[in-house]
């Protein structure tokens, strides 16, 4: 399956120079420079990159390489997505605003929604809203996956929810990876900018329904005193390869938590870089991850505190079997200025046969002096003794160890719900689905 | 004999005043009680006199046998002979309570213009007052305070206070957190401690560990000042009215 | 609460840079190589010390390679300027008669003043009266190495007698070849990176033992570097081996004089223990680290590691490292044989501009190995630290254990201490385990320890001294009391 990235029968570069080209409407303005500019820093970065790279050490893409320039004007159809009607993520209520293959599909999304929110695509929104150029990083100082990104830069979404409201308002933007036409996985950019003024939850879903690779950039902003709630859910077919970079960058009091879970798709990186930019702002970050037969798993985090009493929590917990490889990188860096800040971060993982493989890089960089942080991080198996107890009491290999793994979850599936009630519902169903899929690896001890 | 003599003391944290005028005097072999309600200036009071940074003398003296108090740093209060007992003693991780306590002995010796003190008669000196207050061996090797129950805690203070021998003993809220068994034991090092050479100040909330160590003169400190004065019966009516009728300079002094 | 934080800063100021005290240097004649590194120096070096062709030729292979490589600072977290390496001799040897000194006797007395002011213990008289004893009344021997060669090794007959060779490797390349030759490069191959290959191709002495089946060295083995000529880079290598079930303990201690030129120390130990054997080797580094400007200092590139080769082997190293402008060294433990054990115990400090990057790594091959590493950092003034370590459990490496603890403390708010550790785990019957945290000692801690008597600089030493308390209890006694001379700190007697 794997081949079908590799051999693309169109020349790298040209594709991209063409949709330049094709592209009328942006042909001498502010997006096409910026689209330049990504392309120039991608190309001065080593174009993209490889485990040579301190940061992608542990994630090989170089095998993506010459699919990254398909074209993004290959298009998969979808002329209508079933909801699903039973107790999912999806059935949360609130507004639905659906992306195939990057590019907003109006047909599929909700048309009636609040005042207290702003919804555009992309494009709409580049051309008429000029404080949206504003909150894009400028190319020059990205890494290389946001700077091709850059170079693609058209398709995606803006939500923003406005100030002035006490109720919490819940937008889900749905990600759907589909191919119905072409022999080649196809390849996106979507770029995705959300910001929050007041009281907001965001559930971002990743539905992989065929081979693709998403290469996809995002931008949150909270505002001073506002809070954006961020639910990630990635989910579906194993040729579905996703490269998430975020930045998420938190003002005066502002408070950003994001809980991120998966337990589908292929390849797939979570980038965080988070800023704590203005005094007394806060970042909780919660993951739950599963990663089995060549599924690759890897969260990177970096977060920034640049100013004083900031506070910062990351909690990031894998289960791992074989063929399965979960990495997680976590930097903390206290800036001189962040006196007073706070920061912890835990990972664990749980490795469940011979075959899987964690590998974990828990980083502290402080440069200042009257702060506390604290990592940890424990990689290891299912606790034999306790196994043989619950078989003791006349449960199955299977259900022991399904209780086992349920219990080393526990404390982010059923103690995250960020304000939504069903969020544990969902996430312990969406982990039984997944240990329901795997094939057993080993029945005895 | 006066031991310490405060008089007409303003003080600030952060630019907000909360002692406004407080004037007290005590004498060695006297047992004084200070109580209040909360937030009157009663911790402030002990941890200024003990030298805590942070707060700001505006007007009035304290005198510690003649000497001004106020312009000594806070190890020479110490080693001169002035204790606190925290409310909240802090940890610190790899030092046991025994090392900190040889530390600070032969600090305070040194001081003095004594030679440090011989290991084997620390070693049995600190064994002897350990046992008293039911502390063994093992305690004296944890690191201090670490995993300290609060009971703990407070004999910890109370053993540091028997070691170093001190002039003039503040208790801030030492009972507080802490049941009927561990009061008993607190109080009986306390008082084995009570002396013709020593003053005590007894910070507290509650008059229940006065009947334990009974004071000479009970405080009532509201609203930065002193606002009353008496003995031990007065403990007995603020346990009963409460502090209300005390805050609006109403005195029923016996 | 900030004239706290100054008072601490001043308080290790006062403690780590008092007047260097060992900033002096020598007065002798030495036979200095010229300037440069190209390969008629590796013969003029291998030739100085009378080496057989195999070990020529190994140096000229290492040399070979390392004029093709690159150095590799770009990923460790230091700056400093390029270093010259064609602007330093790679030989300097005190001038006297060409054979080793044979005995004290015949040492010229002008480095034995000079080891006296080192506080080392060279004359064997003194040893026996008790004067430098070493743990519980043992002596300790001494190899001195005074710039690039090996001056004086004492307690040679006791040793002999026991069938412990303790020598320098110039000696023991012409007495043990097989023995060299068997193991030397088997632990760190001249491939390994740019300083080790360096080494190989110049280094001059450093220590051999071999410790023979079954024995327990009564006695520590202990060698002293100083590196007295200006220009020059040290290059000592060290070969460690413990036969089956014997044991070892061996002490580093290094010092130098204050230079305002950099120093270049690229050295390489390397440590094999065989089934059942146990090596501890010790380290309190004090090179001169720089002033406070940040000028000078020594720049310390090391590579260290030790092979547990055989079942239930043990490898522990331990490390107070106080000196030195620039640190960059991971002993390290090669955990082959099954149930073998590796340990890592580090205290590192840094002040002023100092910089370091050090830490450990852990391979787990074999079945049921297990890895301890504890790490105190404290960073003051100006300085960063940081320790970077790699518990790495490769996929037959079951029954795996690893526990790690890093802290760090800072002093003052101009310093940083960072921690990037690697968690590599490739089987699943492991238990990694690692924690880390970073903070200050706080204001409460500092006013509750003057409320009970002591001066700013006493509550420091006292808490750093807590702080530090897990790694110094693993330091041989006498080890210790020069580490807590170093820090500034007293270590408690028991009660008893």
């Amino acid at each position: 399956m794997t081949t079908s990235f590799t051999n693309s029968a169109v020349p790298s570069e040209e594709s991209l120079l063409q949709f330049w080209r094709d592209d009328q409407a942006n042909q001498s303005s502010w997006v096409a420079d910026f689209r330049r500019r990504g392309y120039a820093r991608y190309s001065e970065l080593g174009g993209i990159p490889t485990p040579k790279i301190e940061s992608w050490k542990y994630t090989d893409i170089t095998r993506f390489k010459r699919a990254l320039y398909r074209p993004s004007i290959e298009r998969g159809i979808l002329s209508s997505f079933i909801w699903p009607s039973q107790d999912g993520l999806l059935t949360i209520p609130g507004p639905q605003f659906v992306l195939v293959n990057g590019r907003f599909a109006p047909q599929l999304s909700s048309s009636a929604f609040s005042d207290g929110l702003i919804v555009q695509s992309l494009e709409e929104a580049l051309r008429y809203d000029e404080d949206l150029k504003v909150r894009l990083l400028s190319p020059e100082k990205v890494p290389a996956m946001a700077a091709l990104n850059a170079a693609w830069l058209g398709e995606g979404l803006v939500v923003r929810f406005k100030a002035n409201t006490t109720e919490n308002h819940i937008v889900h933007v749905v990600l759907i990876s589909t191919n119905t036409i072409g022999k080649y996985p196809i390849v996106t950019h979507p770029c995705i900018v959300v910001i929050a003024e007041g009281h907001a939850t965001l559930i971002e879903s990743h539905v992989g329904l065929s081979a693709a690779l998403t290469n996809m950039v995002s931008y949150l902003h909270v505002e001073p005193n506002a809070t954006l709630t961020h639910v990630r859910a990635q989910s579906g077919f194993s040729e579905t390869h996703t490269i998430c970079s975020s930045t998420a960058t938190v003002a005066s009091r502002g408070l950003y938590q994001c809980f991120v879970l998966t337990t589908g798709l292929g390849l797939v990186r979570n980038e965080l870089a988070v800023t704590l930019a203005e005094a007394e702002a806060e970042c909780r970050l919660y993951g739950a991850y599963t990663a089995d037969s060549n599924r690759h798993v890897d969260n990177t985090i970096v977060m920034n505190h640049v100013a004083p009493a900031t506070t910062s929590r990351q909690i990031f917990k894998g289960v791992i079997d074989d063929g399965g490889r979960g990495v997680f990188q976590g930097r903390i860096s206290i800036h001189p200025e962040a006196q007073k800040s706070d920061g912890h971060q835990i990972h664990r993982a749980l490795l469940l046969s011979p075959g899987a493989e964690a590998y974990c890089k828990p980083e502290l960089e402080i440069s200042a002096d009257d702060v506390k942080c604290t990592h940890g991080a424990t990689a290891g198996e299912l606790d034999e003794e306790t196994l043989f107890y619950l078989r003791a009491r006349g449960l199955d290999a299977e259900t022991a160890r399904a209780l086992l793994i349920e219990s080393f979850l526990s404390d982010v599936v059923n103690g995250v719900s960020l304000g939504l009630p069903r969020l544990p519902d969902v996430t312990r169903a969406m982990i039984s689905v997944w240990l329901a899929g795997r094939v057993p690896k080993h029945e005895d001890f | 004999m006066t031991c310490i003599e405060i008089r007409d003391l303003h003080a600030c944290i952060d630019g907000r005043p909360i002692l406004k005028g407080v004037t007290l005097s005590l004498s060695v072999g006297e047992v004084h009680a200070i109580m209040g309600p909360n937030g009157a200036g009663k911790s402030t009071l002990s941890h200024l006199i003990a030298g805590r940074p942070g707060y700001e003398v505006t007007s009035g003296t304290i005198r510690y046998d003649g000497r001004d108090l106020l312009a000594m740093t806070p190890e020479e209060r110490a080693c001169t002979g002035i204790f606190l007992a925290f409310q909240y003693p802090v940890e610190i991780p790899g030092v046991s309570t025994a090392t900190f306590l040889k530390t600070a002995v032969n600090a305070q010796r040194r001081f003095r213009g004594k030679t440090e003190i011989d290991a084997m008669q620390f070693s049995k000196l600190i064994k002897e007052k350990a046992e008293k207050l039911g502390m063994n061996n093992d305690m004296l090797r944890r690191s201090l305070n670490v995993g300290f129950s609060g009971g703990e805690k407070k004999r910890n203070e109370i053993l540091q206070m028997a070691m170093l021998e001190p002039r003039f003993a503040m208790l801030d809220e030492t009972d507080s957190g802490l049941d009927i068994d561990s009061l008993k034991i607190v109080a009986s090092g306390v008082n084995a401690l009570r002396s013709a050479e020593r003053a005590f100040l007894v910070i507290t909330h509650y008059q229940r560990l006065l009947e334990y160590i009974v004071p000479d003169y009970v405080h009532v400190l509201a609203e930065g000042r002193i606002v009353c004065s008496g003995n031990k019966e007065l403990a007995l009516e603020l346990e009963a009215g409460g502090y209300a009728p005390f805050t609006t300079h109403a005195c029923h002094a016996s | 609460m900030a004239v706290d934080s100054a008072d601490s800063v001043k308080s290790v100021k006062a403690v780590t840079d008092r007047k260097y005290k060992y900033g002096f240097t020598t007065d002798i004649e030495a036979d200095l190589a010229p300037v440069g590194l190209n390969e008629e120096i590796i013969h003029f070096i291998s030739q100085k010390k009378g080496e057989p062709s195999w070990l020529l030729d190994w140096r000229l292979q290492a040399y070979r390679l390392w004029i093709t490589l690159k150095e590799p600072h770009h990923w460790a977290r230091l700056t400093y300027p390029p270093i010259n390496y064609q602007g330093y001799s790679y030989y300097a040897a005190p001038r006297q008669s060409s054979d080793a000194p044979k005995s004290l006797d015949e040492v010229d007395p002008k480095l034995l003043e000079t080891y006296n002011k080192l506080g080392i213990p060279l004359e064997e008289q003194a040893i026996l009266s008790g004067v430098q004893a070493g743990l519980q009344g043992n002596a300790i021997a001494v190899d001195a190495v005074f710039d690039s060669v090996s001056v004086a090794t004492t307690y040679k007959k006791n040793l002999d007698a026991m069938g412990v060779i303790f020598c320098s490797i110039s000696e023991a390349v012409h007495q043990y070849p097989e023995l060299v030759q068997r193991y030397l490069g088997s632990v760190v191959p001249y491939t390994d990176n740019f300083f080790a290959t360096l080494n190989s191709a110049v280094f001059t002495d450093g220590s051999f033992v071999y410790v023979p089946q079954g024995l327990h060295c009564p006695m520590e083995l202990s060698t002293y570097f100083r590196i007295n000529e200006k220009n020059t880079g040290q290059f000592e290598r060290t070969l460690i081996i413990a036969d089956k079930n014997a044991s070892v303990s061996y002490l580093e201690g290094c010092t130098a004089p204050q230079r305002d030129e950099n120093q270049l120390h690229a050295a390489v130990v390397e440590l094999v223990a065989l089934d059942g054997a146990e090596i501890k080797y010790s380290t309190v580094q004090n090179w001169y680290p720089g002033d406070e400007e940040g000028r000078g200092g020594i720049y310390n590139f090391v590579t260290k590691r030790g092979a547990c080769r055989g079942r239930n082997s043990r490898i522990s190293w331990t490390q107070v490292e106080t000196g030195s402008a620039i640190t960059w060294k991971y002993p390290s433990c090669i955990l082959q044989g099954d149930q073998s054990t590796g340990e890592f115990y580090s205290v590192a400090i840094t002040n002023h501009y100092q910089q370091a990057d050090t830490g450990t790594k852990m391979i787990h091959i074999g079945r049921n190995t297990k890895s301890r590493i504890i790490s105190k950092g404290i960073a003051a003034g100006h300085s960063n630290s940081t320790y970077r370590g790699l518990v790495r459990v490769l996929p037959r490496a079951e029954g795996a254990r690893n526990y790690t603890q890093c802290d760090s403390l800072l002093i003052g708010d101009r310093c940083g201490a960072h921690t990037v550790p690697y968690i590599e785990a490739r089987h699943p019957s492991i238990r990694v385990e690692h924690e880390a945290t970073t903070g200050k000692i706080s204001d409460e801690q500092i006013f509750y320890c003057k409320q009970r008597c002591l001066s700013h600089e006493e509550a420091v030493a006292l808490i750093v001294n807590g702080f530090c308390r897990e790694v110094m209890q693993n330091l041989p006694m006498e080890f210790a009391v020069e580490a807590q001379k170093l820090i500034g700190i007293s270590l408690e007697g028991s009660v008893g």
